[in-house]
């Protein structure tokens, strides 16, 4: 019988998107799934994929935009988490 | 009398930093852990007369070794002989932090103090949690505590001055797995008894590391058993693995969690069923496949209202205010080329676009208020679903959203994406997704064309837009083979935004616009004023942009449109708010263009420069993330859409008598 955490890493690859999605659909709360996919991620099962400042910093317009573009706002943006499941 | 060591372990974000520096004050030193770029952070304090050394150890889910900062924390725990480990937990997520708390169980440690912090919170979310009997299941102090009130740290202090003096005899509980894992564990015991490892590290703890293939552990067994040694036992856990038909290390991470999970039922129960937070009920609806886009819908359209309502009436006033300054500036002005230049090329064609600045600003004022506010999220996630119809991957929605900024820093993200596929298919649509350059265009247009309804114009052209992208998406990737992986989408908390932020954030980004026209609109302007009055005035047929445009004219004329759309489409490729710089220069002033043009031609241009050609720097970023030949081949695509796109809503609007 498969466990929470592996429920959870079931319903990302049956491409349940989000973390209610996931609750939803095992019976759980946002905050639980969101905590087994940190240990997911810790284990390496879910990689985080931010959008971070190196494509900000190769970016050949900063100088121009002054990194002022959607990419740098990493706080008060998109702030969204992407995860990966390895193999 | 000797310092005492004092580690303090925790998950990210648990309030750890509050409690070391309620501790330590303002005595705190910061540097390096050895080797590596982690944060070290220690800080002294006193208590009953004893000092403490304490240690803030990076924060972790786990000690399983897969980050730096998980090894540190675990290295310091293993052989930095702490004479107490604080283990900083959240009240209000006590499942996902005790799973850290039974990884440092494992490790054998008896001299741990359970930091339960935000105790308050958790009340307030309807968790209740019987700390004495958590203690007693446990086996080892538990102190509720809010860190941030500052409440329970002077108990927190007696419990560490207590474990540190040997005054409490703990027994931690460590979790117990199937009978099946638990032989297996027994069994790597037996062979790792009697070497010198087991002087040194809990044998229970190395056998659970091994099964689930720890790099360093494996290391460290191999200098004590050998090579040979090592393989035998991986040899074993292969078989293992085999029998259970899946990684030891899920094995165990589950089972681990389903032994909290049972028991924290012992002492936590909530006292309201979980899942009914607004937060939640909001969720379900913005991010439903119908309600969320009848939401957006009616969001972007309220978003293009506030900047059309607000935004024109400013936008008229700078207009005049660029029209009394030439008026103004012309008789000056003795030098007839001289005033020609500064009248007509640069405040007539820089100040049509600098008199947009106004509704530029506020689109990112709107944008940035739904950012802040986290509905962007919500968007991004509406959104996945439908790309993943159209071939898209899910996760290109993070460069598709960055193009509505800026299409080259939008093109370089694509890198991110896991294929080779994902990425040649992200990167040519992301040019069709209008960037704030277009947007600057698209309302000079539908401003100046369609008045009260500008608005319903301005997202027209933005669905237009997408609905390309979402379609060439899917013809393109019928043609490129390759395979998506899944991912999960985490959506942030609802927050009002602050004034002073959204103010800062939106003139950040519209500062760009004022820079552009300063530099490469200005040279624009300047350019297609010469074009336009040499060798004879503009007019007479005989100027150079009048030669230009005539050549591409009756390719234009399928579109309804004329020599001087050519033209500044053609000055538009450098920089998208030369189209509207251009027809400035040319026409002269923004009645001249109405004037000159139907609304359906205006509307045709509007449609022809969001999609017609990815401007230079977009072009070359998709050289250097792909290579030449996608560049051109995105880039002769977009021509051709472009065309076709025109050239259908020319003759369906001439069809439907708007013309």
């Amino acid at each position: 019988m498969m466990g929470k955490l592996e429920l959870v890493l079931e319903q990302i690859k049956r491409e349940k998107r989000t973390p209610l999605e996931i609750a939803e659909k095992l019976g759980t709360t946002v905050e639980e799934v969101e905590g087994i996919i940190e240990i997911l991620k810790s284990l390496g099962y879910v990689e985080e994929i931010r959008r971070g400042s190196s494509t900000c910093e190769t970016c050949p317009l900063k100088k121009i935009c002054g990194g002022k573009c959607f990419v740098s706002r990493n706080s008060g943006g998109v702030r969204i988490l992407k995860f990966r499941v390895k193999d | 009398m000797a310092m005492k060591v004092v580690a303090l372990a925790g998950n990210p974000n648990v309030g750890k930093t509050t409690i070391f520096n309620a501790l330590t004050g303002m005595r705190q030193h910061v540097g390096n852990w050895p080797g590596v770029t982690v944060e070290k952070k220690e800080g002294v304090f006193e208590h009953r007369g004893q000092r403490f050394l304490v240690v803030d150890l990076p924060g972790t889910y786990s000690l399983t070794a897969h980050s730096i900062d998980e090894l540190v924390a675990r290295n310091f725990l293993l052989n930095g002989n702490p004479d107490v480990v604080v283990n900083v937990v959240d009240a209000t997520s006590l499942l996902r932090n005790l799973y850290l708390t039974m990884e440092i169980f494992e490790m054998g440690l008896k001299n741990v103090v359970i930091a339960l912090n935000k105790i308050d919170l958790a009340e307030r979310k309807g968790i209740k949690i019987d700390v004495e009997r958590m203690a007693r299941v446990l086996g080892v102090p538990v102190v509720p505590l809010s860190a941030k009130e500052g409440k329970g740290l002077e108990v927190l202090k007696d419990r560490i001055w207590e474990v540190a003096n040997g005054l409490i005899r703990e027994n931690p509980i460590v979790p117990r797995y199937d009978p099946e894992v638990e032989r297996e564990i027994e069994h790597i015991s037996r062979v790792l008894e009697g070497t010198k490892l087991a002087a040194k590290y809990p044998l229970r703890w190395l056998a659970i590391k091994l099964l689930q293939r720890d790099a360093e552990v494996m290391k460290l067994v191999e200098r004590y058993l050998g090579r040979e040694g090592l393989e035998e036992v991986m040899t074993h856990i292969n078989e293992v693995e085999e029998r259970y038909g899946k990684a030891m290390d899920l094995v165990i991470a589950g089972q681990k969690y389903e032994f909290i999970d049972r028991l924290t039922h012992e002492f936590m129960s909530y006292g309201r069923p979980s899942g009914d937070a607004f937060t939640d009920q909001l969720d379900r609806l913005l991010i439903h496949p119908v309600y969320g886009f009848i939401a957006m819908a009616l969001v972007f359209y309220g978003v293009f209202k506030f900047v059309f309502a607000f935004g024109l009436p400013l936008q008229e006033w700078l207009s005049d205010a660029f029209t009394l300054l030439g008026n103004w500036l012309a008789p000056h002005i003795a030098n007839d080329v001289l005033r020609g230049l500064i009248v007509d090329g640069i405040i007539g064609g820089v100040g049509m676009v600098l008199s947009f600045f106004p509704l530029v600003f506020l689109l990112f004022l709107a944008l940035s208020f739904l950012e802040d506010l986290g509905y962007m999220a919500r968007v991004a996630v509406l959104m996945e679903g439908i790309l993943r119809k159209f071939g898209l991957p899910g996760k290109a929605i993070i460069p598709l959203i960055l193009g509505l900024g800026c299409n080259v820093p939008a093109v370089m993200s694509a890198r991110t994406l896991d294929n080779e596929k994902d990425r040649l298919v992200t990167m040519f649509v992301n040019p069709f997704i209008p960037c704030s350059a277009r947007l600057s265009v698209i309302s000079f247009m539908a401003a100046l064309f369609f008045g009260g309804k500008s608005a319903l114009i301005a997202a027209s052209i933005y669905v237009l837009a997408f609905a390309v992208a979402l379609a060439s998406a899917w013809l393109v990737s019928r043609f490129v083979p390759g395979e998506t992986t899944p991912f999960v989408i985490e959506l942030p908390e609802y927050l009002i935004p602050s004034g002073r932020s959204l103010l800062l954030h939106s003139w950040e980004r519209s500062k760009e616009f004022v820079q552009k026209a300063g530099t490469v609109i200005l040279l624009g302007a300047v350019i297609i004023w010469y074009l336009s009055n040499y060798p004879v005035p503009v007019g007479t047929g005989g100027s150079y942009a009048e030669r230009i445009g005539h050549f591409f004219e009756p390719y234009m004329r399928l579109m309804g449109l004329d020599w001087r759309a050519a033209v500044s489409l053609l000055f538009g490729i450098i920089a998208k708010e030369n189209v509207i710089s251009t027809l400035g220069v040319i026409y002269g002033s923004p009645e001249a263009i109405r004037n000159a043009m139907a609304p359906l031609q205006g509307y045709v241009l509007t449609a022809v420069t969001t999609l017609y050609i990815p401007c230079i720097a977009t072009i070359g970023a998709i050289k250097s993330e792909a290579n030449w030949k996608w560049a051109a081949f995105t880039t002769a695509y977009m021509v051709a859409v472009a065309s076709v796109v025109g050239i259908l809503i020319w003759h369906l609007g001439v069809a439907m008598g708007l013309g």
